[in-house]
């Protein structure tokens, strides 16, 4: 066991590609300061909510929020935000992606400048800002708060999933019509704010490289049952940045094609994360532990390797009707299949359609445990993990456990305990392979 | 190999105390519990001293050390830290081999494990970071009774009409205490309402692990005749209670390092 104690908060990598992602992370900032300076329009947004390349179409420069709290956390540099915004009366309940940018917006507010040291320059002041409920309350609510601390304004886009008992072909039409009027809403927000008419030939290039550049992300990520992994969790949580931050451009496209020849070399060379794999992990749920991502090397050091996870994920692909013609529809069908798609699994099964996509991949990555991450702050991706957890475990037999900190906020994080539950975990594990 | 009259030592670096076992063929031939106080190096070194002491031999005499507990990393031997659960289940293993769940109530943390016929972890779960779910949490009423820790569960076995706490904060616990204490209520009635309240805690930890019998306890926990009673009451299984339970742990890792050194 290391016993080294730990000061940085990053993790060494499996591939050279996923080295490659700092400077695009980099690029995120600068190309919305560079906007601003340039008299482009500069969008706060949502990831995942299904809209990226309507912001793309419009030459709209997306600046996610959420990813610049994660960054502040991978910089270790997030305490002076979340305590501004708890200062101005947010909850520490509240979800601290939002505490670190409301925090952010309100120190920039009374200095009247971004706040010495931000990191990577900060984030400069946006033009308008884009809220979406798609997985969560503070993703549609943050932006209506901050308001409080700038002048901008705001669109909250509902983005809605049946749940997975409804009968599909009876509610489906709704859902898609609805879902429309939200796009549809959007696009004229957009409009208004941009003085430019939505040109739907742009719209449909945006959306052919969006879902090119995922279709490559997927197919990465079929690669990765190879065994030996080629690619760990690790890498993931850094690859990601193309598929959310660059949705809908061709720097996606050229960065996952890269990313797949390299996974592919490696797995059919046999070229293994670490030399001696023993057991395979499946990270299954709640967001990663941006201020102690090196924890995935310490589970490297005991031979266990994250093979594949289940956050932050690209949407599997799904097939939209050909008789869709109009990209603004096919938005909308996109939204409805890749909400259903483990639906009718799900139904047939456990009832669950998380559940049902975990018991896949458990299937097809040979995975031989899997943890979970609580985050304290994320009621997103907590609140029902432990019933996953359990539910899974009526399917499975396989060892689980569940860490408890938070995405960024380090108050909730213990080292000392994380390390004392892993150790058990792995002698878990152990006494699974001696019975077999 | 043969390991009789090889000596190896277990060190349990927890919150509360620490723990040092020197054994000789799965037994146990000398310990030392001290406080862990402001310094771990400095601690671990005092308890291994008096341990050895006790078991009437030298440091060289050892063939192996193993460390486990919170303060493992700050290990001034050299020693292999290991996970302190898996310390807990072989200890119980060797004490009782019918053992199939662990419950270790300790300082910081109440810890619920399923152990394989082989004493090795098969499923856990921790209680979350909350005094409530620890033995923090009796050291708190114990202070505000003013009734010695080592006193309180044979005081709570004499109860007639526990009370029930409206809480599950050992915070708001406290100012319950003070408030039933000036209604007139019995402390062992106060102590009886605690140890049910942990209890049911505990119980929430083995139900989702799915509890087996036979049922071990350890930790300071297991030095609570009342507490152990309550969990009992409410799982419907019979605790066991090692000799020494705040010592499982060590006398764990003196076994395991042990096994490993002598292959
Ligand atoms: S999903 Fe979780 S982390 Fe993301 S915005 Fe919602 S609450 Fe915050």
């Amino acid at each position: 066991m290391d016993t080294q104690s730990q000061v940085k908060t990053t993790a060494v990598k499996g591939t050279d590609t996923a080295r490659e992602v700092r400077p695009m992370v980099k690029d995120i900032y600068k190309a919305a300061h560079e906007a601003r300076e340039n008299g482009k329009k500069v969008a706060y947004m949502m990831v995942a909510s299904h809209y990226d390349e309507i912001l793309r179409a419009m030459d709209i420069v997306p600046l996610p929020t959420e990813n610049y709290a994660g960054l502040c956390a991978a910089k270790r540099d997030m305490d002076r935000f979340l305590l501004r915004a708890e200062a101005d009366g947010y909850s520490q309940v509240l979800c601290s992606y939002a505490r670190i940018g409301l925090g952010f917006d309100s120190l920039r507010k009374e200095l009247g400048h971004i706040p010495e040291g931000s990191p990577d320059g900060g984030m400069p002041l946006p033009d308008m800002m884009i809220g979406s409920s798609a997985i969560c309350d503070p993703r549609f609510k943050w932006y209506q708060a901050t308001s409080r601390y700038l002048e901008a304004p705001t669109f909250s886009i509902d983005v809605v999933a049946p749940p997975p008992q409804a009968d599909l072909n009876r509610v489906r039409d709704y859902y898609i019509n609805y879902q429309k009027e939200q796009f549809q809403g959007l696009i004229e927000f957009c409009e208004k704010q941009t003085h430019t008419k939505m040109d739907k030939e742009k719209l449909w290039e945006a959306i052919r490289l969006g879902d090119k550049a995922w279709q490559l992300w997927y197919d990465i990520d079929r690669l990765r049952v190879a065994i030996p992994s080629p690619m760990p969790s690790q890498d993931h949580f850094s690859i990601m940045v193309a598929g959310h931050y660059y949705t809908g451009t061709q720097k996606a496209v050229d960065f996952y094609q890269k990313l797949y020849d390299e996974v592919k070399y490696k797995a059919d060379n046999h070229i293994g994360v670490i030399k001696d794999e023993k057991y395979r992990i499946l990270y299954g749920g709640g967001l990663p532990p941006w201020h102690t991502l090196w924890i995935f090397n310490y589970f490297e050091s005991f031979g266990a390797v994250f093979a594949i996870e289940n956050v932050y994920r690209g949407f599997d692909p799904v097939q939209v009707p050909s008789h869709v013609t109009d990209p603004v529809d096919f938005l909308a069908w996109r939204t409805w299949l890749r909400a259903t798609a483990y639906h009718e699994k799900a139904r047939q099964n456990s009832g669950n359609p998380t559940v049902e996509k975990l018991l896949g991949i458990i299937k097809d990555y040979a995975i031989d445990g899997v943890m979970f991450h609580a985050c304290r702050s994320c009621r997103a991706t907590t609140v029902g993990q432990t019933h996953i957890k359990t539910e899974l475990g009526k399917y499975c037999d396989l060892p689980m456990m569940q860490l408890v900190s938070d995405m960024v906020d380090l108050r909730d994080y213990s080292e000392a305990q994380w390390k004392a539950q892993i150790g058990a975990f792995i002698d878990a594990l152990e006494a699974r392979t001696d019975q077999e | 190999m043969n390991t009789i009259n090889q000596y190896y030592a277990g060190l349990d670096m927890g919150s509360v105390s620490i723990k040092a076992v020197i054994i000789s063929n799965q037994k146990i031939t000398g310990w030392a519990l001290i406080p862990s106080g402001g310094n771990y190096k400095t601690a671990a070194t005092t308890v291994m001293t008096q341990a050895l002491a006790a078991a009437k031999i030298r440091r060289e005499d050892l063939c192996g050390i193993g460390v486990t507990g919170l303060g493992a990393q700050s290990t001034p031997f050299d020693a292999r830290p290991m996970s302190d659960i898996s310390c807990q289940a072989r200890g119980c293993h060797v004490f009782f081999p019918s053992a199939r769940t662990l419950i270790d109530i300790g300082g910081q943390f109440t810890k619920t494990a399923k152990i394989t016929d082989k004493g090795k972890i098969a499923d856990f779960l921790m209680s979350e970071k909350c005094a409530t779910g620890s033995g923090r949490f009796l050291q708190v009423i114990s202070r505000i009774l003013q009734v010695p820790i080592e006193e309180i569960g044979e005081l709570s076995l004499t109860s007639q009409h526990p009370i029930k706490f409206s809480t599950n904060c050992a915070v708001f616990a406290e100012s319950e205490t003070i408030s039933r204490i000036a209604e007139g209520a019995k402390p062992a009635d106060i102590l009886a309402g605690v140890h049910k309240a942990m209890a049911s805690k505990v119980n929430m930890l083995l139900k989702r692990i799915k509890l087996a019998p036979d049922v071990v306890l350890t930790g300071g926990g297991g030095e609570d005749a009342g507490l152990a009673k309550a969990i009992g009451q409410i799982i419907g299984h019979p605790i066991l209670v090692p000799p020494n339970p705040r010592l499982t742990a060590a006398f764990g890792a003196a076994c395991l390092t042990m096994e490993t050194t002598s292959g």
